[in-house]
């Protein structure tokens, strides 16, 4: 054993003291340069499997991000789509044919005791329905799915002190929260006291809201005028949608939500 | 000699694959590692391929020709010093992965210190590097104790 390891670490140092001689000797050489430069111009075919490869798992991994981004952007336009649609369908003077991210359903039941917060309507899971959906009527943003069973629909109104959709004014881009005063009446909160909106001034549902898409027509200022609450000046609004004479609503399944 | 020759261009292609982010495991050293635990008291079959090989991989990979070879070829050595001096009932796969991960470890720190240590993305490639031997290492080591089970039922 005394044998083989002497000879193992007399071989082991003569290579070690060879492999750092050259190190000293060819450090910053020119030669070095042209050397290095063969190896990887022979080795070059060799090593093509690799390279292959890796440029086929970078193309694929780059594809799959294109591919995300594709879908994000079909989601976007089957929204803005559904959304059109929504507001020109229930227009009488133009004629659209029905979407297909549309679910017409009826208002079958409308509790007295509840009469400004909630309809059922009869369509549910079994028809796409979810829970987040805006509703509409005419075009107009009527309120927000709450819960959904296989057949039938609780949806959430525009009326309810509940519900609170956060609203664009459309003239000045001015930020603001909708809600129902539970007597058949919506307002506008938290318009800061030095802005001064108008009467006509048209609501839509803003960007910010993570719960509704944006751009959902809501209503107009109403000319009533407005109070004030804490520095905050509090808007009546009239809301497009007709609560009292509604009968029946569409809700938006295409697109986000 | 293929074998060896095998390795070396599986490992050039393991570089080539991960070339600019993460160093390849060096599949090279531990075959050679390998190589000890069939013929230990053999010391130059291991050791001078150790250092042609590092020296190839220099001229390829970093311009610094002799350093990978020094370094396989001192580790090498140090392996079947390491190998010789275990007695024979100690000598098992458990040892064998033991000297393949450090002879790992060390490569891997002895570029750490030489390439600049301070690199942030020199510690992701060398971690990189240390974690992809592992199941190199343990494959071997399989294949040793395989080995070993076939020698005692020989014996």
């Amino acid at each position: 054993m005394l044998k083989g390891v002497s000879s193992a670490w007399l071989h082991g140092l003569a290579a070690t003291f060879i492999g750092l001689l050259f190190l000293a000797v060819s450090f910053g050489s020119p030669v070095t340069y042209k050397v290095s430069e063969l190896a990887a111009v022979i080795l070059e075919y060799p090593e093509r499997p690799a390279l292959w490869t890796r440029r086929l798992v970078s193309e694929g991994v780059s594809w799959a991000g294109g591919q995300k981004k594709l879908q994000e952007r079909v989601r976007d336009l089957e929204f803005e789509n559904a959304r059109l649609r929504a507001t020109l369908q229930e227009r009488p003077d133009v004629v659209v044919s029905p979407a297909p991210g549309l679910v017409h359903a009826w208002i079958d039941a409308r509790p007295p005791a509840f009469w400004w917060t909630e309809v059922r309507v009869g369509r549910g899971s079994n028809d796409g329905v979810k829970a987040g959906m805006p509703a509409l009527w005419k075009g107009f943003l009527a309120g927000r799915v709450s819960r959904v069973f296989a057949g039938h629909s609780w949806v959430d109104l525009l009326t309810s002190t509940g519900l609170m959709v956060p609203v664009v004014v459309e003239e000045t881009r001015d930020l603001g929260v909708l809600t129902g005063d539970g007597r058949g009446g919506v307002q506008l909160l938290y318009i800061p006291e030095e802005k001064g909106l108008r009467s006509g001034m048209r609501l839509s549902t803003a960007p910010v809201s993570d719960i509704l898409p944006a751009g959902l027509p809501v209503g107009e200022i109403s000319d009533a005028p407005p109070t004030i609450e804490d520095g905050f000046r509090v808007y009546r609004v009239l809301p497009g949608v007709d609560f009292s004479v509604m009968d029946s609503l569409l809700v938006m399944t295409g697109g986000r939500p | 000699m293929m074998p060896l020759i095998g390795l070396w261009y599986l490992q050039d292609l393991f570089q080539a694959l991960l070339s600019e982010r993460f160093l390849a495991p060096d599949l090279f050293l531990v075959f050679l590692i390998y190589r000890v635990t069939k013929n230990p008291r053999e010391a130059s079959p291991v050791i001078w391929p150790a250092l042609v090989g590092g020296l190839f991989w220099d001229l390829r990979w970093t311009s610094l020709p002799g350093f990978t070879g020094a370094v396989y070829a001192f580790l090498a050595a140090l392996c079947v010093v390491a190998w010789n001096h275990i007695p024979y009932p100690g000598r098992n796969a458990g040892l064998f992965f033991l000297l393949a991960f450090s002879a790992q470890f060390f490569a891997s720190l002895v570029r750490f210190i030489f390439w600049g240590g301070f690199r942030g993305s020199l510690t992701g490639a060398l971690v990189f590097q240390l974690c992809s031997a592992v199941p190199v290492i343990i494959a071997a080591a399989l294949a040793v104790a395989a080995g070993m089970d076939e020698d005692n039922a020989r014996h």
